[in-house]
């Protein structure tokens, strides 16, 4: 669970980025937010995340304020933050083996959660062997084989062309289906919000406008052959504007 | 496959130049029948005094430099105190100092050292450091929120980060080293196979270009020594 409480942060001391913001995620939502390029999205990751640490209010975490990165918190960088000079195993095997896991159970785990984002295939490439759409998969397994209870997404599907988003979008509803994930994926990509989102949160000037709830499109099969989706994703939009 | 090809157009270059020149520059098998007969003999002791001297040179230069390159990488206050005093160092012609080194230093070996040491530490100083800079500040982030140790942190992301752009510098360096490393040996009191070749001009022509075959040879085992460690080590570039 995540609760921010207040939460004020601007990068320049004059100046707030992110304007007392309030919101409650609770164990296993999923929330999509929703705002312009420039809006904060990724700052406020960042601070979820405890990378950024000199903000006003509280974040509690699991009903523990939040002090510094925990490993349990596993984030998706909009450039994936993969190590190039490892292999898709080195990548998943890293957290694992600093928490002293032994060879047999990382085999077990990074076996599990491949098979589970359909990469197993690819255990031993290097990064510069993946394509766009594999390499954010390899980011989502890297924190799912350390059990993580938080994901947090930075514009997972931006850099995907439309076919490669549309089958990374069903398998991350996959994961969100199999896995127990408090999940906050931020985007500016309105079908992506309306598709990923139980709840949709609009941010605007630095404030978190207007919650929408989205759990009766949420995870639907076939959900983009359907008006309602886009009646959402239009009014969304209007939202935005 | 591009080491045969290489050293045929070497050996085709040295040819044609050996009867362009017919007086003064010897066959190749001319020379490699004279490193086989001398070898044993008088080439013996200077190509061992060379080869420690070069990796004396480069074993610190790559030691010493290795760490401050990651110490000014990694800290801004040690890059803020280092990088004004290594970018003002650097432009200094360095095989200018031979002669104050000759003075300094007391031992002939250090002396010579020293100088390929200085030579070769600022490229790789710099290279390190520049590598460590263009790691993605998510790399850290997601090191950090792992925990990992001082020892973890070195063996899966700081040296593996470096070591392209490190083997790459040493190429370059290894060049250099040796040109000084002659330039070295021919000063103060000769030795190895820079004073072999230079003490061989005037009595024997074919002891002279053996002497720079030989010098030749380190340097290329030198590279395909690199080029190995390279391939082992760095798959994933
Ligand atoms: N490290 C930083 N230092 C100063 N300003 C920053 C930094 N990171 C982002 N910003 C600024 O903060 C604003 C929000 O950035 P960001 O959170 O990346 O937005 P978004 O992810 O929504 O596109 C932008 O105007 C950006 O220029
Ligand atoms: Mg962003």
């Amino acid at each position: 669970m995540i609760e921010i409480k207040n939460l004020s942060f601007g990068y320049k001391s004059n100046e707030l980025l992110l304007k007392n913001l309030n919101l409650i995620i609770s164990k296993e939502q999923k929330i999509s937010i929703i705002g312009r390029s420039g809006c904060g999205k990724t700052t406020l990751l960042m601070l979820l995340a405890g990378i950024i640490s000199d903000y006003e209010g509280r974040i509690i975490i699991n009903n523990e304020n939040l002090t510094e990165m925990r490993s349990e918190t596993g984030v998706v960088f909009q450039n994936g933050g993969l190590f190039p000079w490892k292999t898709v195993y080195g990548n998943l095997a890293l957290g694992l083996k600093a928490k002293k896991v032994d060879r047999i159970e990382i085999d077990r785990k990074i076996s599990r959660v491949l098979k589970d984002l359909g990469i197993d295939n690819l255990k031993n490439k290097y990064l510069k062997e993946l394509s766009g759409g594999q390499k954010q998969r390899v980011a989502i397994a890297r924190t799912l084989v350390l059990d993580s209870d938080i994901l947090l997404l930075d514009e997972p599907s931006a850099s995907l062309d439309a076919f490669t988003k549309d089958n990374f979008q069903n398998i991350l509803l996959k994961i969100y289906n199999k896995y127990q994930l408090c999940s906050v994926l931020v985007t500016h990509d309105i079908e992506e919000a309306v598709l990923l989102g139980q709840n949709i949160v609009v941010m605007k000037d630095g404030k978190l406008e207007k919650i929408i709830d989205n759990e009766e499109l949420f995870g639907k099969k076939d959900i983009k052959n359907q008006i309602s989706f886009y009646e959402r994703c239009i009014n969304l939009r209007k939202t935005l504007e | 496959m591009k080491h045969v090809l290489g050293i045929s157009i070497v050996l085709i270059m040295w040819i044609l130049f050996a009867y362009l020149f017919q007086n003064t520059i010897p066959l190749p098998n001319e020379v490699f029948l004279n490193f086989v007969k001398i070898f044993g003999k008088q080439l013996f002791t200077p190509t061992l005094q060379s080869i420690s001297l070069l990796f004396s040179g480069l074993f610190f230069s790559i030691i010493i430099g290795v760490h401050l390159g990651i110490y000014m990488g990694l800290s801004k206050r040690g890059n803020k105190l280092l990088d004004s005093v290594i970018y003002s160092i650097y432009p200094i012609p360095k095989s200018a100092l031979l002669q104050v080194l000759i003075i300094i230093f007391t031992s002939m070996f250090w002396m010579k050292s020293t100088l390929i040491f200085i030579i070769v530490v600022f490229p790789v100083i710099i290279t390190v450091k520049d590598a460590i800079r263009v790691i993605p500040k998510e790399v850290f982030y997601h090191a950090k929120s792992l925990s990992l140790n001082k020892k973890q942190m070195y063996k899966d992301l700081i040296i593996p980060a470096i070591l392209p752009n490190l083997f790459t510098t040493l190429r370059i360096s290894i060049g250099n080293s040796i040109a000084v490393l002659y330039l070295s040996e021919t000063r103060g009191i000769g030795s190895g196979l820079g004073y072999f070749i230079d003490s061989s001009v005037v009595s024997n022509n074919l002891n002279m270009f053996t002497g720079i075959f030989v010098l030749s040879l380190i340097g290329y085992i030198l590279f395909i020594l690199i080029d190995l460690i390279e391939y082992k080590f760095c798959k994933w570039v």
